[in-house]
């Protein structure tokens, strides 16, 4: 069992979540607060589930995305009287076989994996191009996450590994400059349109430790996230406390002189 | 863990129309049409059974594909 020195190292935030969460809330002028994403990895699972059984688990199974959109308050799927502000959430509690696959639950069932589930769908001319295209979205080895912490960033219980956003587009390029404002570059985008919430807003920033934009997908948008005009950023939790602070630095141009009084009339 | 296939699957039947959507896009032929007794509305003539549910692998396309909104899998939609 793991000990109190453990849970300081690990466990306690390093940062204040919260502080974070409202400065950014505000300046974009966010709808909902962000998400925060803890991954807890099935080697030594009970040792880091052993420091969240205070939080609930969702009655019944649920998809990933209706986890978000209940964590971040724009609904209830979860069965609890009382909208909860953290889930915590086992691989048998996903109602999508895909995001749980995806999380790093369990491995794709067989139909999903060759591209016949999407082929049938008609979203792709050729099971080849259905299977290509599935192969492709990032996923976690299967059987190697034990369970997940979703949670309203304001209320982290833990350092967050991804932090998912979501906004209209011109709140999302609210976050898009201020994250390259320190090292320049550009955003490379990893997105197909499946898997929104799942793979590219969350195991694609998780694993490849930089920000990801998506326009979210036809299943998230089925089951969750109503409003069309939102789509999102899965930013890493480490780069988040920065991204913040260079959102409320970017263009706040200091003022170098005073002008000449002939200028001020 | 393992994924083990199966889900409580339950068609509103006062909305299912037998479009077949849902027998076309399962891959797992969990769903089969079936003759309304008696009906001769048309439009209404065939209506949509979860036949094996057992097999279902919970990738929701039968939800999503619906356009009456007429499949519940675990009570959600």
């Amino acid at each position: 069992m793991a000990g109190p020195l453990l849970k300081e190292q690990l466990i306690a935030p390093k940062y204040a979540w919260a502080d974070l969460s409202k400065k950014i809330v505000d300046k974009l002028e966010l709808k909902f607060e962000p998400v925060g994403v803890y991954i807890i990895p099935s080697e030594h699972a009970e040792r880091y589930e052993s420091f969240f059984t205070d939080f609930p688990a969702p009655v019944g199974r649920l998809t990933y995305c209706q986890a978000v959109d209940t964590v971040r308050g724009a609904a209830n799927y979860a069965g609890l009287e009382e909208r909860p502000d953290v889930l915590f959430l086992k691989g048998k509690d996903f109602l999508c076989s895909t995001g749980a696959a995806n999380l790093g639950f369990y491995g794709l069932p067989e139909a999903i994996k060759s591209g016949e589930r999407d082929f049938l769908l008609r979203r792709f001319d050729t099971m080849a191009a259905s299977f290509s295209a599935r192969s492709k979205i990032p996923h976690l080895k299967p059987g190697s996450v034990s369970s997940i912490l979703l949670f309203k960033l304001s209320k982290a219980p833990v350092d967050p590994h991804v932090v998912l956003l979501f906004g209209n587009p011109a709140q999302i390029l609210g976050v898009e400059g201020p994250y390259l404002m320190k090292k320049g570059g550009r955003l490379q985008l990893d997105m197909l349109g499946t898997c929104g919430l799942c793979a590219e807003m969350t195991v694609s920033p998780f694993v490849n430790r930089k920000m990801n934009l998506s326009t979210l997908c036809g299943g998230a948008r089925h089951h969750a996230f109503k409003d069309p005009n939102e789509m999102g950023a899965g930013i890493p939790g480490e780069e988040f406390p920065d991204l913040v602070q260079n959102l409320l630095d970017r263009q706040n141009i200091p003022k170098r002189q005073d002008l000449p009084d002939y200028l001020q009339e | 863990m393992v994924f083990e296939k199966g889900a409580d699957i339950f068609i509103d039947e006062d909305e299912c129309v037998g479009c077949r959507k849902c027998v076309e896009v399962c891959p797992e032929d969990v769903y089969e049409l079936e003759r309304r007794p008696g009906e001769t509305d048309p439009d209404r003539v065939f209506k949509s059974v979860a036949k094996q549910p057992e097999n279902c692998i919970l990738c929701l396309s039968c939800i999503e594909i619906c356009g009456k909104s007429a499949i519940y899998i675990d009570n959600k939609q």
